[in-house]
C-alpha cells in the first residue's frame, strides 16, 4: 500500500461568531464528547491513514488543547504520526495566512517522507468517507489530482455560499464557483482532494510565481481550464457548517439515529481525546428523553432534544429543550432553556429562563455567570 | 538505580464466589461501576499516589487482564521512568511452579524486586473498592520507624470475622494477629495491603519457603511469623469508602453504592485530584431515547437507553429497547434487553441478550446473575 499523508486543512473554516472567538472551528465541541477536527482526523485513521498532519491558520491553543498525540488517531501508534504545521511568519497576516502558503513554510514534511500522495479535507464540512476509495480510483485513472463532490438537488436553499464544481462531459474539474443560490442541481466541492506528492510541490513551486495570496482552492480554480483534474462522486452524508445556526440545526440533526449512522458507526468511530469522566449520573426526578448525554454529566432536572456535554450538571425542576450545553457548565434548579448554546464552563444562576428561536438560537459566553 | 518504593499488585484471584463472572475471566478485571473494572481502583490509586514501579502478578484466567492491562497506558504507567510489568507464573531454569498463595507469589519475583532494589515495597491485593493515596502510608511507617505497615479500617463486631484482625497499642503497633477468628477481640481489619522494608520482606519470603507446613499466604502465615520474630508492624488507619467485591451480592451492593448519595466514595472528584482511570472505549455519547426514562442510575457512553432504567448501573454500548424495564441492576458491557423483558435485581453479564417479553427475578429476594 502506498504511503499517504492526510493533511487537515483549518484555513478555509468558517467564523461561526463569538463561539469560535477564542477557538478553531476544529476544537468546537461536536456530539457532546467530540471536537470538529476529531470527523477528518477519523477518517484518516478508519482510512487506514497513518501519517497525518494539521494546517493551523490560527487559535493554536485550542487545537493544542483538544489534540492529544499520544493516543492519536492511527492503527500504529508508531507508524502514526501528528504534526500541527503552522505559518509563523504570517501568522498575523490574514490575507497571506494561505493554505498554500503555510504549506511552502512548512515544505520539509512532503519533501522529508516518502508519501506517495497527500489527502486533503477540511474540518467545516463533515462527512464519513473511505480515502481509499477516491485513492483507488486516482491511481486507476493515473491522475495526479482528484477532488470530491457531492450532487444536489436543492442548491437553491441548501449549501449556499460554498463552493461547487463545474464539470465537463467527462467529469473533469473546469471551474469553481460559489453557489449563489441560482440553480439547484449543482456538485457541491467537499474541498477534499487526493494529490499526488510530486504535483502538490509542483503547485506549490507555480503558485509563488503567480500569486503570493492565492489559495489552494484559487489555484485549483486557475489550473482546471488547462489541466485535466479528475473528480470524485461523493454520495453519503455531507453538511456544511457555515455559521452557528448550521452548527446548532446539523447537531441535533444527528438525533436521529438513522442520520447519526451516515456519519459514525462503530465500524467507523470518532477517535478523540479522554478525559477520565465517570459514566453519567442520572438522580431522582430526572427526565431525559431524544438527548446525548456525554460522560461525567448529572442531571436532577429534564432534557429534551439536546445534546449535553461532558460533565455538566443539571439541577432540579430544569428543563433543557433543543439545547446544547457545553461541558462543565452548570445548570442551577428551576431553570428552564429552550434554543440555547451554553458555553464551556458558564454558569446559569440568576437567570431562570431564556428562550431562543430554533432559527435563532440564544448563545452564552464561555465562562459567563447569568 | 535505587527506587524508593515498588508495588506488586496480587491479581491471580480466581473470585469462585462471583460464579459465571469469573468463568473465562479472574476477579480484577471483572467490571464495576459502568465503566471500569475492579482493578482500576489499586491501579489508579498507585498512579495518584505517584507509585510508578508496578508489577502487576497474575496467575488464573490472564488472557483478558493481561490485554487490558497490557503497558499500564490506562493509568498513565507507559510514562518516563514508570515500569509496568505483568507477573505470571513462568518456567525457571531450576524448577517451575504455580503460585502456591500470596506470599509464594511475591517470593517467586524476588527477582523483579531486586532490579529496582527498593527501600519499600508495596503489596496489595486487587479485589476492592476504595481511593487511597499510599504515600501516606508510607510516611506513617517511617513515623514509626516500624518494618512492616498493614493499613486497617475499622468494621463492625458482627463482620469482624470476615476478616483479619488486629489488636494495637496506644501507638497503633500490631501486637496480634488472627486471620478470620470465630470471636474477633477487636473490630481493627486488615485490609490487604502491605508496605514492607524491602530487607524485611526477602528475609520472611525466603524463610517461608523453606516451610513446608506454611500455606504461604501473607495473613496466615508470614504476618504471624513477623510478630513471632518482635518485629514492629503498625496499623495505619484508613477512614473511608472500603469494599470487598468478592460475592455476586457484595459486588450488586457496591455498584448500588454509586447511587446512594449518603456513600462515600465518590467517583465525580470535582476538582480531578483523584481520579480513578479505565480504558476510555470508542463509543458514542449515550442516547436516551423519545420515550425512556432514566432515574437514580448511572450509564456510560455508547449505551442507548429507549426504555426505562431504574436505581441501576448500566455499563458502556448496551441497549435496552422500548418496553424493557430494568430495576436495581448491573447491566455489563454490550448487553442488549429487548422489547418487553423486565428485569429487577441482577447483574446481567457483558454480551448477554435478553429476549423479548422475558421476566427475571421478579421476587427480587436475591441479587441473581444473568450469563449467557
Amino acid at each position: 500500500m502506498s504511503r499517504i499523508l492526510g493533511i487537515l486543512n483549518l484555513h478555509n473554516e468558517k467564523k461561526l461568531g463569538e463561539i469560535t472567538s477564542k477557538r478553531s472551528l476544529g476544537a468546537l465541541s461536536f456530539l457532546g464528547r467530540y471536537s470538529f477536527c476529531d470527523i477528518p482526523l477519523s477518517n484518516f485513521g478508519n482510512s487506514k491513514i497513518n501519517s497525518s498532519c494539521i494546517l493551523v491558520k490560527n487559535n493554536f491553543r485550542s487545537i493544542i488543547r483538544h489534540i492529544d498525540a499520544s493516543q492519536g488517531y492511527s492503527e500504529n501508534s508508531k507508524l502514526g504520526t501528528l504534526y500541527m504545521l503552522y505559518n509563523e511568519k504570517y501568522a498575523n497576516e490574514e490575507i497571506y495566512n494561505t493554505d498554500i502558503n503555510n504549506l511552502i513554510e512548512n515544505k520539509w514534511i512532503l519533501e522529508e517522507n516518502n508519501f506517495s500522495h497527500v489527502v486533503i479535507a477540511p474540518t467545516h464540512l463533515i462527512y464519513k468517507l473511505d480515502f481509499q476509495e477516491v485513492i483507488k480510483q486516482h491511481e486507476a485513472l493515473n491522475s495526479t489530482i482528484t477532488v470530491c463532490y457531492k450532487k444536489i438537488n436543492n442548491g437553491k436553499k441548501d449549501f449556499l455560499n460554498c463552493d461547487s464544481y463545474l464539470l465537463d462531459e467527462t467529469n473533469k474539474l473546469r471551474g469553481i464557483y460559489q453557489n449563489k443560490g441560482t440553480e439547484d442541481a449543482i456538485n457541491i466541492s467537499m474541498e477534499t482532494y487526493v494529490i499526488s506528492t510530486s504535483k502538490l510541490l509542483e503547485i506549490l513551486e507555480f503558485s509563488k510565481k503567480t500569486s503570493q495570496i492565492f489559495t489552494l482552492r484559487d489555484i485549483l480554480n486557475y489550473i482546471s481550464t488547462s489541466l485535466d483534474i479528475d473528480t470524485f462522486e461523493y454520495k453519503g452524508y455531507l453538511r456544511c457548517i457555515e455559521n452557528i445556526n448550521d452548527y446548532f440545526k446539523y447537531s441535533l440533526e444527528l438525533l436521529d439515529l438513522n442520520i447519526l449512522k451516515e456519519l459514525t458507526s462503530s465500524s467507523w468511530p470518532i477517535f478523540t481525546k479522554t478525559h477520565d469522566t465517570p459514566p453519567a449520573k442520572y438522580l431522582e426526578g430526572a427526565k431525559v428523553k431524544d438527548s446525548f448525554i456525554s460522560n461525567g454529566a448529572i442531571i436532577s432536572g429534564e432534557v429534551d432534544h439536546s445534546i449535553i456535554c461532558r460533565s455538566v450538571k443539571i439541577g432540579k425542576n430544569s428543563k433543557i429543550k433543543n439545547s446544547i450545553i457545553l461541558s462543565d457548565t452548570q445548570i442551577d434548579d428551576n431553570v428552564t432553556l429552550e434554543n440555547v448554546i451554553v458555553d464551556k464552563s458558564a454558569k446559569i444562576i440568576y437567570t431562570k429562563e431564556l428562550k431562543g428561536k430554533f432559527d435563532k438560537p440564544i448563545y452564552i459566553k464561555q465562562g459567563d455567570i447569568i | 538505580m535505587k527506587n524508593e518504593i515498588v508495588a506488586l499488585v496480587l491479581a491471580g484471584g480466581k473470585g469462585t464466589r462471583l460464579k459465571g463472572l469469573t468463568k473465562k475471566n479472574c476477579k480484577p478485571a471483572v467490571f464495576y461501576g459502568g465503566k471500569y473494572r475492579i482493578v482500576d481502583f489499586v491501579l489508579s490509586n498507585l498512579a495518584n499516589s505517584n507509585i510508578n514501579k508496578i508489577g502487576l502478578v497474575t496467575q488464573y484466567e490472564t488472557v483478558e487482564l493481561n490485554h487490558y492491562t497490557s503497558s499500564g497506558k490506562h493509568w498513565g504507567f507507559d510514562g518516563n521512568n514508570s515500569s509496568f510489568t505483568l507477573l505470571s507464573p513462568r518456567q525457571k531454569e531450576e524448577d517451575s511452579s504455580w503460585y502456591k498463595g500470596t506470599a509464594d507469589a511475591i517470593y517467586q519475583n524476588l527477582d523483579f524486586l531486586e532490579q529496582f532494589n527498593p527501600e519499600y515495597v508495596l503489596i496489595a491485593s486487587s479485589d476492592h473498592i476504595y481511593k487511597m493515596n499510599y504515600i501516606k502510608m508510607l510516611n506513617f511507617l517511617k513515623q514509626k520507624e516500624g518494618d512492616v505497615c498493614l493499613s486497617s479500617i475499622d468494621v463492625s463486631i458482627e463482620e469482624a470475622s470476615r476478616f483479619g484482625i488486629l489488636s494495637l497499642n496506644d501507638n497503633n503497633q500490631i501486637l496480634s494477629f488472627s486471620e478470620k477468628p470465630k470471636h474477633p477481640t477487636s473490630t481493627n481489619a486488615s485490609m490487604g495491603i502491605y508496605i514492607f522494608k524491602y530487607k524485611v520482606l526477602v528475609d520472611c519470603l525466603k524463610h517461608d519457603a523453606k516451610n513446608t507446613l506454611s500455606s504461604h499466604d501473607f495473613g496466615k502465615d508470614i504476618i504471624p511469623y513477623l510478630l513471632s520474630k518482635n518485629k514492629k508492624l503498625f496499623a495505619f488507619p484508613f477512614h473511608g469508602y472500603w469494599k470487598d467485591v468478592g460475592t455476586l451480592s457484595s459486588l450488586w451492593k457496591a455498584n448500588m453504592d454509586l447511587l446512594d448519595d449518603s456513600s462515600t466514595l465518590d467517583l465525580y472528584d470535582e476538582h480531578s485530584t483523584f481520579k480513578i482511570y479505565s480504558e476510555d472505549t470508542k463509543s458514542l455519547p449515550q442516547y436516551i431515547g423519545p420515550n425512556a426514562l432514566v432515574s437514580n442510575s448511572i450509564v456510560n457512553q455508547g449505551s442507548i437507553i429507549l426504555g426505562e432504567v431504574n436505581h441501576s448501573v448500566v455499563f458502556n454500548d448496551t441497549l435496552i429497547e422500548e418496553g424493557a424495564f430494568i430495576k436495581d441492576c448491573v447491566i455489563m458491557p454490550r448487553a442488549v434487553i429487548k422489547k418487553g423483558a423486565k428485569i429487577y435485581k441482577a447483574i446481567v453479564s457483558s454480551d448477554v441478550i435478553i429476549d423479548e417479553n422475558r421476566i427475571i427475578n421478579s421476587e427480587k429476594k436475591e441479587v441473581i446473575l444473568v450469563e449467557k
